[in-house]
């Protein structure tokens, strides 16, 4: 089968750089790196692009988080998430409907004057909503748990999807070979600098390698001996049936562990998780979080009860102490360079691989960038983040 | 029986679908797609095709087509402005050319404002989406229920209730699971078939099992479908006010086939209906809402279904076989449509079903030659395809993955290399009932539960 975007024949013996993994990560790099003279590129994927955790995410954009580091990276992110439509001639469907972070807690509804605060001081320009702004923005919205919350204007979700075939489209124009069923067994090095990769059809030589490979990114670092805390998690999702529009933001709920979203074609999207992380690299979807999700969700708005689940999914990622990217060239393996433990992954992608493309064509590392490096997991520095809607398990 | 629809008071038969009953007052159009709103009526039979969803007392997207008249319900169509006879919006499949598939990717690229706008006006329009209403919502709360039974069968067709009872007949204890009344597509079906030392029409051997099946004390029937296969072996099965959680330790799939859709334009029309439709609708609900057909057929169920419906007083004007793709060529020989001798017979293909809002006439390609042929009834009888997707999903949840599957699975018998699982009737692709043989599969089954 072929895909629009997708190179036919086999890949050369050689590129100048070789991004593995064709999600949202490796070909928002590719196509950065081919926008900024550097064509020679190949993208290798063991399956269609897009078909891990790119596809399988809750499409939700924000930059109103409460770390620096975090809001400055999705600003950016954000910022080009707002004018991809007309960079890459393709409609991503970005709506920036609005990004509500609800508060259901009294230390929730306590903090959110401090945390929005600390937005503003970021450049983050955010807003603190009581009950009543609440109950207006997201009137079907169970008041028991709406009780406050920080809503972002600007923000608000794209179609994933269509981010993935835009950016294979864009890339695919200016000169990237996209491959698909081709899999990367190893990262190939000599004497601290990467050779290229060793694939199940030959090895491919390249001065620089991408890692961008989702969930499997840990897997393939082992073959380079990069050794970093990364654990793999099975997230999921479901979809229901359209319905007419009746939330008009992304919301997340810290409190219930979840985010969600309805799409233009009325389909309520939504995702939860329980405390602790599912250590998988398993697609399967699970019945315990379908009822988890099925439960909260109508519990936030009871008018969902009774309208049907069209589909569920699950996704997985391969994600850090500290819930954070890692981004930048590998310690130790010079040529080699990680965009990998995403687990907002979807959401900073138009941010990371401009970034990463700046710092492997100029050799500087962004001010931006530079908090995710991979030495702050050896060092055992983690970036202090308390707006994700992910629990951290203790173990860091 | 009587219920309201749209205003009207309606009678219907008990047992007789809320669709069957709407079509047989004279209203065909049933929803409209979508997008595009084009007028959509009845056509699988079975709660496959998603073309009659209706509102019932308030809980929208209730399939018309199995779902029986209760008596005192409002019925009421949820797609259309102002209704779905007349639906002003049908004006976007006029203008199909300038919404292409995926238009929405090409719009307003751009111009992020107009992009947002559109974006609210799509929501706005497109068709479909009432939330139930509280007390409906309320109706289809269920309660959760944990089934221990040993065997677990998919499917209370023909091949289904023999499994059944060949799995309770070797001692293990069974629930079956199956939406309606038991029997399957088999109720409707004319081929003779043996079970046992008898031999009869499929029609009564269905019925003879479903009494069977209900008389015996070690099967649980349940009316109700599955729900999927997840990991760690749960089933979830949906009933009526009741989710079942089922750990069975072995899985019958005897969920059937899917008739599938024939290719031409306007295949979607109200008055193209699938084989397996034409036969629910004349054997089970008897109702003929049609006067003259075209049966449409790749070889061997054409006639079969012709002869059904001139018994019901429908004129059958052609039986198109099938030519080209996939279809025998030589007249005559082999299986009994292609016999010329019934000068009902036309070696053809189906170009395109034509009318406005519900079919008027079929065109029909002959030697070159296009004939379009007046009727209100295409009945499409095209090789049916098994719906073993229950089968399918246990495989894909053994692997885990999307990538080790491969093409190999579809056509394969699943039941064979797999413990825990068997697949029996045309869901395995058997090509006609033989219950003796499910009632084996069953028995074997059952046997291996034996403590």
């Amino acid at each position: 089968m072929t895909l629009p975007g997708v190179a036919t024949g086999r890949p050369r013996a050689g590129y100048d750089v070789v991004v593995v993994g064709a999600g949202v990560q490796g070909l928002a790099t590719a196509y950065e790196l081919a926008r900024s003279g550097v064509t020679n590129v190949a993208v290798l994927d063991r399956s269609w692009p897009g078909g891990g955790a790119s596809g399988r995410n809750g499409e939700m954009i924000r930059s109103a988080f409460s770390s620096r580091e975090w809001a400055q990276l999705f600003d950016l992110s954000l910022r080009r998430f707002s004018e991809l439509s007309a960079e890459l001639d393709f409609n991503i469907l970005f709506s920036p409907s609005g990004y509500l972070v609800l508060s259901t807690t009294d230390e929730e509804l306590r903090r959110q004057d401090l945390v929005a605060a600390k937005q503003a001081e970021y450049g983050v320009q955010s807003e603190v909503l009581d009950a009543a702004e609440v109950r207006r923005l997201v009137p079907h919205a169970n008041p028991e748990l709406a009780r406050g919350g920080i809503f972002q204007r600007r923000a608000g979700f794209a179609h994933h999807d269509a981010v993935v075939w835009g950016y294979l489209r864009a890339a695919a124009r200016a000169g990237v070979s996209v491959f698909s069923g081709v899999d990367v067994h190893a990262v190939l090095t000599s004497g601290g600098r990467v050779t290229g990769v060793r694939t199940d059809g030959g090895d491919i030589a390249a001065d620089v390698v991408v890692n961008a490979a989702g969930a499997y990114s840990d897997d393939l670092n082992l073959t380079a001996d990069v050794h970093l805390p990364l654990v793999k998690a099975r997230l999921e999702m479901i979809v229901t049936e359209p319905v007419k529009p009746f939330l008009r933001c992304a919301v997340a709920t810290p409190h219930l562990l979840g985010y969600c979203h309805q799409t233009a074609r009325g389909e309520f999207v939504g995702g939860t998780e329980l405390p602790g992380h599912d250590e998988t690299d398993s697609l399967n979807t699970t019945y315990h979080m379908l009822r988890d999700m099925a439960t909260k969700w109508v519990r936030l708005f009871p008018d969902l009860g009774g309208v049907r689940i069209l589909r569920n999914w699950a996704g997985t990622v391969s994600q850090a102490p500290d819930l954070a990217p890692v981004l930048g060239e590998a310690p130790g393996v010079s040529g080699y360079h990680l965009s990998i433990a995403w687990v907002y992954g979807f959401m900073g992608a138009p941010a990371a691989g401009r970034l990463l493309a700046e710092s492997i064509t100029t050799g500087r590392v962004p001010d931006v960038m530079a908090p995710f490096d991979a030495r702050r997991l050896i060092e055992g520095r983690s970036i202090a983040e308390s707006t994700l809607v992910v629990t951290t398990d203790g173990r860091s | 029986m009587a219920f309201t629809f749209e205003g009207r008071t309606l009678s219907a038969r008990p047992g007789q679908s809320i669709a069957s009953a709407i079509l047989q007052s004279g209203t065909p159009v049933l929803t409209r797609s979508f997008k595009y709103r084009r007028p959509r009526g009845y056509t699988c039979g079975y709660d496959i095709c998603g073309n009659c969803p209706v509102t019932v007392d308030g809980l929208p997207g209730v399939t018309s087509c199995t779902t029986p008249v209760r008596g005192g319900e409002v019925v009421r169509r949820e797609r259309g402005w102002p209704s779905a006879d007349r639906d002003l919006l049908r004006a976007t499949d006029l203008m199909a050319r300038f919404v292409p598939a995926g238009f929405q990717f090409r719009l307003f690229r751009s111009r992020p404002r107009l992009a947002h706008l559109a974006e609210k006006v799509m929501g706005r329009v497109a068709g479909a989406g009432r939330f139930p209403t509280p007390q409906a919502a309320r109706a289809v709360r269920t309660r959760t229920e944990v089934d221990v039974a040993d065997v677990l069968v998919a499917g209370g067709g023909v091949s289904g209730c023999a499994a059944a009872l060949g799995a309770a007949g070797s001692g293990a204890s069974v629930t079956l699971v199956h939406p309606g009344r038991l029997g399957g597509r088999g109720s409707a079906r004319d081929s003779i078939v043996t079970y046992g030392r008898e031999t009869a029409p499929a029609a009564e051997v269905a019925g003879r099992l479903a009494s069977a099946v209900l008389a015996h004390d070690g099967i649980r029937v349940v009316d109700g479908f599955v729900m999927s296969y997840f990991e760690t072996g749960v089933i979830p099965v949906v009933a009526d006010g009741l989710v079942l959680e089922c750990r069975p330790k072995h899985l019958v799939v005897a969920t059937g086939s899917y008739d599938v859709p024939g290719l031409f334009p306007g295949n979607d029309k109200p008055g193209v209906v699938l084989a397996d439709g034409v036969g629910k609708l004349l054997r089970v609900d008897r109702v003929v809402p049609w006067r003259r057909a075209v049966v449409m057929t790749d070889g061997d169920r054409g006639r079969a279904l012709a002869d059904q419906l001139e018994q019901a007083g429908v004129e059958v004007v052609a039986i198109v076989v099938q030519q080209g793709a996939g279809a025998s060529p030589e007249p005559g020989a082999g299986p009994a449509d292609r016999q010329l001798d019934d000068e009902r017979v036309l070696l053809g293909t189906v170009r395109a079903a034509r009318g406005a809002r519900v079919l008027r006439a079929v065109d029909v390609e002959v030697d070159g030659r296009v004939r379009t042929i007046r009727a209100d009834l295409l009945c499409v009888a095209l090789a049916p395809r098994p719906a073993n997707d229950l089968a399918l999903q246990r495989q894909y949840v053994a692997a885990g993955t999307t990538q080790a599957v491969g093409g190999g699975w579809a056509g394969a018998d699943l039941s064979s290399s797999t413990p825990g699982l068997s697949v029996v009737g045309s869901a395995a692709g058997w090509t006609s009932d033989d219950p003796d043989r499910a009632h084996a599969v069953g028995a074997a089954a059952g046997s291996a539960q034996e403590k």
